[in-house]
């Protein structure tokens, strides 16, 4: 098979994956080619507007597996390719030095057993690192059920590894990845965990030599291919910020892309559904937030207006804030703030105290926050005692959108 | 006072030095001329000592983070960042580092500065693409709005170390180039060298992966083109349909004109 038509193949089963974030990792240039750049760099983006940074591969799309929301699971009749360690690793090589990419992203059906898969991604690796003597960025995804000692091999090689959780909930994994089992996933999460743990609490000078997963580990959710909600998805995602120190969750809306599988919804999930997922988790990271706060259990965030917004209008009596006192904390919980604002305006309230249009200066959208804050100076009309009128000048896309969003959804 | 320097940064801080010496105020500082006739004027010689105290002032006073930050507004094609960054620099003798945080307009105007030119050059550290030349050379054609090759070279520079880079900036007809450790700066018109058959497949690879991982469900050009702006698409592979590129002939890079000057980002 030609070159080109593997890699449409290989990189078209590869798309959906949602990852495409290459920051985190910091790998100095020590004489080889390449290094990896803490912030992250896109190279591209996609006519769907995503950005492109990695190339992002499947090693084969062969799979024994047959999870019935993916599109190479064994029963389908698709088309199969699969490269080989070498012609990967060259590929790889001739896309870094071009600038095409910012390294390799590669993940792998599940060809002939777990073990056997993962011996060849970690010879992809061996071959980049060693022969090609390959600095840059690698991300590879272990594959579950393999065995730990092939797990912790791989860890050495790559920046960042991620093992798929898939769902929030045991059942939903068990009906419909039955070939995956919970146990095994956990089990991987934990024993990098604390290999990442052991490694970094070496002595600076024995660390760059040895570096484990230094990017750290990432895990990814499938929205709605289960019955899961966004609060046993919000719930398990902030367990893995805490509990197994990922550094990214990543989100994936379902597309049908089989059959009807009598246990897996049919219709596609509306986009807007993951992206309020992404804000909520950012929250969590960022905002100090906790899930609990965001989403009471069982229940799905409101399509039609942000998860912070959401917040702010059940809690308005909590506002509004004066900006010129309020801690740092509660500047963060006004929408229409972000971190970079609320710590300029910490920044900038010891020099004197800020107007309304100081606040517009520093980067606050005005257009939000003017509810929910006070400022020196004079004040708009206040609405922060009128939550439903509060609620529908939040609201962000038109009405019609929420109904028919929240109609798929659910959503009371 | 109107203060013109030539176009190098130690003659810009000459002219932030003498502008805060002088009891005149300061209406602008620029390197061309052409300003109000009716305003003073003052010619600018580049002068290492006073430029040197000026750094030290940066270094000692504000920071390295600021010395980051005033080489990247310098860089802005903003017409008044000259002006901007000079009257920073002015306050910051009373306010010191935290000048930053001043409502000023010649401060939020500088920071804004700082922001496009750092924005742009990270923005080409991903939207530069090499070319292999025949002779091995790493050769590659920017446009950029803002004047950021000399820290785009820089970076890929370190990504690069061991090989020969040529990054071209054709609005401003500047060649960058990395040879044997040593960067240089040169002032040339290059022609688009022709691409070799492995650098024709090559592209051909990497334009059926891009079309590949496109999800044509999820269509959203508007997106697409915030983060990738027209002006990028010129000198981008994945953005040309495959042309109908001339016979491929052996073409070696050679640079006849200067030897350029060595350039240090930071
Ligand atoms: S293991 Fe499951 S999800 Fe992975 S490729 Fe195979 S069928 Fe698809």
């Amino acid at each position: 098979m030609e070159l080109e038509e593997k890699l449409r193949i290989l990189a078209g089963a590869a798309k959906y994956d949602v990852s495409c974030s290459s920051s985190g990792s910091n790998r100095p240039n020590t004489g080889g080619t390449g290094n990896a750049a803490v912030s992250g760099i896109c190279h591209a983006w996609t006519a769907d507007g995503r950005c492109v940074s990695l190339l992002k591969v499947l090693y084969t799309n062969l799979c024994s597996f047959d999870c019935s929301y993916c599109f190479c699971r064994r029963s389908n009749d698709v088309p199969r390719a699969s490269f080989s360690p070498d012609e990967l690793a060259r590929l790889t090589m001739a896309f870094y030095r071009r600038n095409y990419i910012e390294g390799l992203f590669l993940s792998s059906a599940v060809a002939v057993n777990p073990d056997r898969t993962m011996e060849r991604l970690i010879r992809v690796a061996e071959i980049l690192r060693f022969r090609e003597g390959f600095q840059g960025y690698i991300h590879m995804k272990a594959i579950p059920g393999a065995d730990l000692a092939l797990v912790t091999r791989l860890g050495f090689l790559v920046d960042r590894m991620s093992i798929n959780m898939e769902f929030s909930t045991h059942r939903q994994l068990h009906l419909l990845a039955p070939d995956k089992q919970a146990g095994q996933i956990r089990g991987a999460m934990l024993s990098v965990r604390d290999t990442i743990n052991e490694f970094s609490n070496l002595p600076a000078v024995r660390r760059n030599d040895t570096r484990f997963v230094p990017a750290g580990q990432s895990t990814q959710m499938i929205v709605g291919a289960g019955d899961d909600t966004d609060s046993d998805i919000l719930s398990s995602a902030q367990n893995m910020y805490r509990e197994m120190r990922m550094k990214r969750v990543f989100y994936s809306a379902y597309i049908p892309v089989n059959l009807p599988h009598p246990l897996a919804v049919a219709s596609p999930v509306p986009l807007r559904r993951e992206h309020r997922i992404y804000q909520a988790d950012w929250l969590i990271r960022f905002y100090g937030f906790e899930a609990g706060e965001l989403l009471t259990p069982g229940a799905n965030l409101d399509l039609a207006v942000d998860p912070k917004a959401a917040w702010a209008v059940q809690h308005h009596d909590q506002f509004p804030v004066n900006v010129n006192r309020a801690p740092y904390e509660m500047l963060l919980r006004v929408p229409g703030i972000g971190v970079k604002s609320a710590k300029r305006i910490v920044a900038s309230r010891r020099m004197g105290r800020l107007t309304y249009d100081s606040l517009a200066k520093i980067g606050v959208v005005m257009k939000r926050a003017s509810h929910f804050l006070t400022a020196e100076g004079t004040r708009a009309t206040p609405v922060i005692d009128q939550p439903e009128r509060l609620y529908r000048l939040l609201t962000d896309g038109t009405a019609q959108t929420h109904q028919q969003l929240s109609f798929f959804d659910g959503v009371p | 006072m109107i203060y013109v320097f030539d176009e190098t940064f130690d003659g810009f801080l000459t002219a932030v030095f003498q502008s805060a010496q002088s009891k005149e105020p300061l209406d602008s500082v620029t390197d061309a001329f052409g300003q109000s006739i009716f305003l003073a004027v003052t010619q600018v010689i580049t002068d290492v000592f006073q430029a040197g105290r000026v750094r030290q002032f940066i270094d000692t006073h504000l920071g390295a983070d600021m010395m980051e930050t005033v080489r990247y507004a310098f860089l802005s094609a903003n017409p008044d960042r000259f002006t901007y960054t000079a009257r920073t620099l002015h306050l910051a003798r009373r306010h010191g580092a935290r000048v930053v945080d001043v409502m000023d307009d010649a401060v939020l105007g500088f920071r804004d500065c700082y922001r496009e030119a750092m924005r742009e050059t990270h923005r080409f550290t991903g939207l530069t693409r090499f070319s292999e030349l025949a002779d091995g050379t790493l050769y590659a054609v920017i446009a950029p709005k803002h004047n950021v090759l000399p820290p785009v070279l820089a970076h890929f520079a370190q990504r690069y170390p061991r090989e020969r880079l040529a990054v071209y900036d054709e609005n401003r007809h500047l060649l960058g180039m990395l040879d044997a450790g040593r960067v240089t700066l040169h002032k040339v018109t290059m022609e688009n060298p022709v691409p070799t058959q492995d650098e024709q497949a090559y592209r051909q690879l990497w334009r059926a992966f891009f079309e590949s991982v496109t999800i044509s469900e999820r269509l959203n050009p508007h997106l697409q083109r915030q983060h990738m702006p027209k002006y990028t698409w010129r000198n981008l592979v994945e953005m040309q349909q495959t042309p109908a590129e001339k016979s491929p002939e052996t073409q070696a890079f050679a640079l006849q004109e200067s030897p350029g000057r060595d350039i240090i980002w930071l």
